[in-house]
């Protein structure tokens, strides 16, 4: 199954090219444009490249395989959220709180 | 002196940027892709170490846990590149970051754990209460197993950061002391400079084994869990 490709900006492709008339040489060269992509296919492009390179090869693990995972990867991030509240909490009541009367022994 | 010590270990940033992203993800670019049948020399090395840890590490699961394969090799490799590139004077090490170790333990073990649960329900209970245990200390014992449970990723994040921490710190220090001794006691410089030599032979085996170890903790707790 061919990869369904983004079609390329159309560019007038243009080749070298030599005609032979009776009694005459004629040598006509044409410009040549390469054919190239424009900046703004590039993305669709990287994302192309993205899917078919790794998505593809790698759907069966991050689909089936790695469930487990991706439930403790949502555990950490609960713990990381509770962790970095705490602090702010903690840094905010520090902020807030009066400065002792007494000073360093 | 003290804040020499520790600035190592501080998050890097270039210019304000925090670059600590790059350099996790630079290890990964030593480690080339192999994308022909037969490789060069240095493809067909990575290929055979590869294929030997993973054989090594595998054999001892079933179907399911042969699954977590790329997992565990991809994790081996990260951790023992890590700390080896960690080894050259002036890097920063991702993993001596306790923050970075837990990531990596806390997904894993939660995973091997809700795998149990939810594959063998009854045996992963079973966990919780050794074989044999008297009646009276059943109560006790399953609160022991779950504190042990619970302790299992903090122990394997905390000793990775403290294994690769404590080597990077001794050999700063021993290197200090190396230098300030030139000027004083040659002789001392010298002893202590190859004392440095073998703690640097020491902390490569380190940086190896503690990858290895993390790897098969993992690796073991997922074969409690499949």
């Amino acid at each position: 199954m061919s990869w369904p490709v983004f079609p390329p900006m159309a560019q007038p492709w243009c080749f070298l090219y030599q005609a032979v008339s009776a009694g005459q040489q004629t040598l006509c060269i044409l410009d040549a444009e390469e054919l190239t992509s424009s900046s703004s296919q590039r993305p669709f492009e990287m994302l192309q490249s993205l899917i078919k390179n790794v998505w593809v090869p790698m759907k069966p693990y991050y689909t089936q395989v790695y469930q487990e995972i991706w439930a403790g990867m949502g555990l950490m991030g609960f713990i990381v959220y509770k962790i970095r509240s705490a602090d702010k909490r903690s840094k905010a009541l520090k902020a807030s709180s009066p400065v002792p009367a007494h000073g360093h022994h | 002196m003290n804040e020499n010590l520790f600035a190592s270990f501080a998050t890097p940033t270039m210019m304000g940027l925090p670059i600590v992203i790059l350099i996790i993800m630079f290890p990964s670019i030593l480690f080339p892709s192999p994308n022909r049948l037969i490789n060069n020399r240095l493809i067909s090395i990575q290929q055979w170490l590869v294929q030997l840890t993973s054989k090594q590490m595998m054999a001892i699961h079933n179907s399911k846990g042969q699954t977590w394969t790329l997992m565990l090799m991809s994790l081996i490799l990260f951790i023992g590149s890590t700390n080896l590139l960690g080894l050259l004077p002036h890097s920063f090490t991702p993993t001596t970051q306790l923050s970075m170790n837990l990531g990596m333990a806390i997904p894993l073990w939660a995973g091997t754990v809700f795998m149990g649960f939810r594959h063998k329900t009854k045996a992963a209970l079973a966990h919780f209460l050794p074989q044999g245990t008297p009646i009276f200390l059943i109560p006790m014992l399953v609160i022991i197993e779950t504190i042990s449970l619970f302790i299992q990723p903090v122990a394997l994040a905390v000793r990775l950061t403290a294994n690769i921490t404590a080597g990077h710190l001794l050999m700063h220090l021993i290197g200090g002391a190396t230098l300030a001794l030139m000027s004083i006691s040659p002789s001392t410089a010298l002893i202590t400079f190859i004392i440095l030599i073998l703690l640097t032979i020491l902390e490569f085996a380190v940086a190896m084994i503690q990858a290895y170890v993390f790897t098969l903790l993992v690796s073991l707790y997922l074969h409690d869990n499949t």
